[in-house]
């Protein structure tokens, strides 16, 4: 196969910190590449140098054996280098076709030509075997078709080099798949690809080659059929880590929280029970309603009836104020939307449910406020400089536990967790574990919400799966296969799936 | 009881450093380091008459009404909101406390009523952003019009005169209040800014309420999730901004022992760019009473200063616009570096 790409000794600085030192990428046509490192390890560094938008302090960069120098990001674009990154850049508000063609639309002399740009585009979407109209608004596709509109968009640029950055975060599935059938059409055509996931199972699917960089070094470059996942693991972290999931010998008492009759436009859920100690693990498709579910049981949306029950006592909870006086927490899905306050401080993120806790006839104790921060720093081995440092400066494993500082503080008998570990690293995620399984050690009750099926399986005691609002099936821990789940995720009943 | 907090060990051990924000002190000193440039530049530029006593008394009384209208916007400014009734809202409060005075009610009564309606007006403004949803900028674009137009009602299109009542006593207890002087030669509506200033910077910086408002100007739907009650939070905030608006349009009447209907106009602008010059984020989130008052003095030495230099006033408006805009993207500028 002929060498697409080669980055030989990359090296590079910010001050304090040597983001890169002597890192080599080689990449040859129709191959996908997987990149692998903790976060912070230099993936991004490496991309951004590939892109264009950092300059490496030393190294060189070869594409099709000739020596370049990428100086920006419009270089990158000629020499037919295409990075998708997790956040989309698209215009919300215009056309497939005009999102693709932004700004090199054909003309017919002072206006764009409709009928040329639109066929344009549908040569591309067909080539890539995509049903999506041309002339749909980016803002009414889901996240899958909005991620092809992208690689669409790379493909238009004649891109042989490709970076997906973590592009099956919030995938389903279903949608999993048909971006792998894309991937690989496009491994036909040639294009080499480099491919950045936290997922490690997803990769045995489709990568041919995998590097692994840490701290900024070099590790290695393998086969994929040569290396297992907890191989790659330990290479990531640099330490053998035999469990990704810590093990545990759970004390389950009484049910502590039971929710019946929860009823909206979005869901019709009969019974939850979670006892004292347990860990409920939700699982579902997208779109099931399983966030739906978590925020009705927190206040936080309307409902049309709903009865909640803790400690067998009714309690009403018509707003996350009440929720939180009656001891549950909501640990969001993605907590640099709803999670966190960015902009400010450790110490006002952690006090920010806490904030009637520290006050004194409505005046802010300050010492209270700095001594209950640096309790939960110290505890959950938050690493920032300071409890005043932004919130945005810490890296995301640090921020979620942030979060989770924000409801222990309060003394919370039910937790509820959505993705608890979306876009954190290998050693961050097995944190969380364990603090999840200290929590029930302290008799609290969990409720996870998760569609990574591994952590499902490996952390809860029991599992509930939703399906168009409704729970669709109880499996507990023994029985579960990720085969049953799906089943019932897709509304399937499993009585046939027997024995699977 | 099941007890999350048993997860906790000693704090003893913490080692964490307090060091405060580097960045949002040296945002502070930098305003106050471009007034006191502006000061030495006039003082130099003027041969002396501007750094006189009387000149900067003058300024620090022309500064008042302003100042006082920012401190309410910038609680506002906070929440991410804005508040363009603000200044009709100065003309409502003057007009309504001197009619309360013209049919015969006694004068703190009248202060009071005065206040009540700018409170009434923040409620207003409240409700229509929270409750209804509608866009800041917009539903206070049109009760911009109503207040005005309800100022125009109170006063039947005339000033109302407290001076045409003839009563002495009266006339001179409000032009103290608007204009009298204390402490030699300290005018009265100064003080009442800065012990305004006082009581409003610490609710904003040591109460829960304070708090909560940065929470929820910084991310709304986190706020609301960690249990704040947004509505209540952003609701005060409006309240307080007619509240400080009702107290700068009775001064301004006061000054004058008369209350135009027109008073006010234009100033919401004034105290917004008080407030952003002074380091608030119209994004909200950011900002503070004392970056306010210096946005206020900058604004108010610039026009004082070109005065003095006999500027053209137009001329002035160019120069003021432009130092605005500067204020804003060196903000901007000093926000994209930190995030990256």
């Amino acid at each position: 196969m002929a060498e697409l790409l080669k980055m030989c000794g990359i090296s590079k600085s910010f001050p304090g910190v040597k983001a890169l030192s002597n890192v080599s990428l080689t990449l040859n046509a129709g191959e996908v590449h997987a990149l692998c490192g903790e976060n912070g390890a230099g993936k991004s560094t490496l991309m951004k140098i590939l892109s264009g938008v950092y300059q490496a302090d030393e190294g060189e960069i070869f594409i099709n054996g000739e020596k370049v120098t990428i100086e920006n990001t419009k270089k990158a674009q000629q020499l037919g280098i295409s990075i998708i990154f997790q956040e989309f850049n698209l215009c919300p508000h215009l056309s497939v076709a005009n999102n693709i063609w932004l700004d090199r639309q054909p003309k017919k002399g002072l206006f764009i030509d409709d009928k040329k740009l639109i066929e344009q585009t549908l040569a591309i979407l067909d080539d890539l075997g995509l049903s999506i109209s041309p002339k749909a608004l980016v803002r009414t596709l889901s996240v899958a078709e909005q991620q092809m509109v992208e690689i669409a968009k790379a493909i238009s640029f004649n891109s042989r080099i490709l970076v997906l950055d973590e592009p099956t975060a919030a995938l389903t599935e279903s949608e999993i798949d048909r971006l792998f059938n894309i991937i690989h059409k496009l491994k036909t055509k040639g294009v080499g690809m480099i491919y950045i996931s936290h997922r490690l199972e997803e990769l045995a699917r489709i990568a041919d080659r995998v590097s692994v960089i840490r701290d900024g070094q070099y590790i290695g470059t393998y086969n994929y059929k040569d290396v297992t996942i907890d191989k790659l693991v330990s290479m990531m972290v640099g330490r053998e880590l035999n469990n990704k999931f810590p093990s545990h010998r759970r004390k389950i008492g009484r049910v502590l929280f039971e929710a019946r009759n929860i009823r909206s436009n979005k869901l019709n859920v009969h019974n939850i029970q979670v006892r004292s100690g347990e860990i409920v693990g939700i699982a579902g498709l997208m779109g099931a309603g399983r966030t739906e579910l978590a925020r009705a049981i927190f206040g936080a949306d309307k409902t049309y009836h709903k009865e909640i029950f803790i400690d067998g006592k009714p309690v009403n909870i018509n707003s996350t104020t009440s929720a939180i006086k009656n001891g549950i927490g909501y640990i969001t899905e993605d907590r640099k939307k709803d999670g966190l306050a960015l902009n400010m401080t450790v110490e006002r993120n952690i006090n920010m449910a806490y904030i009637p806790s520290i006050c004194k006839k409505g005046f802010v104790d300050e010492n209270a406020a700095k001594e209950n921060a640096a309790k939960y720093i110290n505890n959950l081995r938050i690493k920032t400089p300071s409890m005043y440092q932004k919130m945005q400066n810490l890296s995301g494993g640090n921020q979620q536990k942030t979060v989770l500082a924000k409801w222990l503080c309060n003394d919370v008998k039910v937790l509820i967790f959505d993705e608890p570990t979306r876009g954190i690293d290998v050693g961050a995620k097995y944190e969380i574990y364990e603090l999840m399984n200290r929590l029930s050690d302290n008799g609290v009750a969990i409720i996870m919400i998760s569609s990574d099926l591994p952590e499902i399986l490996g952390m809860s005691d029991r599992i509930l799966v939703m399906h168009n609002g409704m729970i669709s099936g109880e499996l507990n821990r023994e029985d579960a296969t990720q085969e049953k789940i799906l089943r019932y995720a897709a509304g399937l009943s499993n009585e046939e799936g027997k024995g699977a | 009881m099941i007890m999350s907090g048993e997860l906790v060990t000693s704090t003893k051990k913490t080692r964490i450093s307090i060091m405060k924000s580097k960045d949002e002190a040296l945002q502070k000193f930098l305003a106050f380091g471009v007034l006191i440039m502006l000061c030495i530049l006039f003082g130099v530029l003027t041969g002396g008459s501007f750094l006189k006593i009387d000149n900067l008394l003058t300024i620090a009384l022309q500064v008042t009404p302003y100042a006082i209208l920012g401190f309410g916007l910038t609680f506002v400014l906070i929440t991410g909101g804005t508040d363009l009734s603000a200044g009709s809202v100065i003309g409502f409060g003057g007009i309504v406390c001197a009619k309360a005075v013209t049919m015969g009610v006694s004068i703190p009564v009248a202060i009071i009523i005065g206040i009540l309606a700018g409170i009434i007006a923040g409620l207003i403004n409240g409700l229509f952003v929270t409750k209804l949803s509608v866009t800041p900028f917009i539903a206070t674009l049109g009760t911009q019009f109503a207040f005005r137009g309800l100022t125009q009602l109170v006063g039947q299109g005339k000033p109302v005169s407290i001076q045409a009542l003839g009563d002495e006593k009266i006339i001179s207890v409000f032009r103290f209040i608007g204009g009298g002087t204390v402490f030699g030669r300290v005018p009265f509506p100064t003080i009442i800014m800065i012990i305004t200033a006082i009581v409003l910077g610490i609710v904003l910086s040591k109460t829960g309420f304070g708090r909560r408002l940065y929470a929820v100007g910084s991310n709304e739907e986190t706020a609301r999730l960690s249990g704040i009650n947004v509505i209540k939070t952003k609701l005060t905030a409006y309240i307080i901004c007619g509240a400080t608006a009702s107290m700068a349009g009775i001064l301004l009447a006061a000054r004058l022992a008369s209350a135009q209907s027109n008073a006010g106009q234009g100033y919401e602008l004034e105290g917004i760019a008080a407030a952003v010059i002074g380091g608030t984020s119209v994004m909200g989130g950011e900002g503070g009473i004392l970056g306010t008052v210096i946005g206020a003095f900058v604004m108010g030495v610039l026009r004082n200063g070109l005065n003095l230099l006999k500027v053209d006033a137009f001329v002035q408006m160019v120069i003021i616009g432009t130092i605005i805009v500067i204020g804003v993207w060196y903000d901007t500028a000093r926000r994209k570096r930190q995030s990256i």
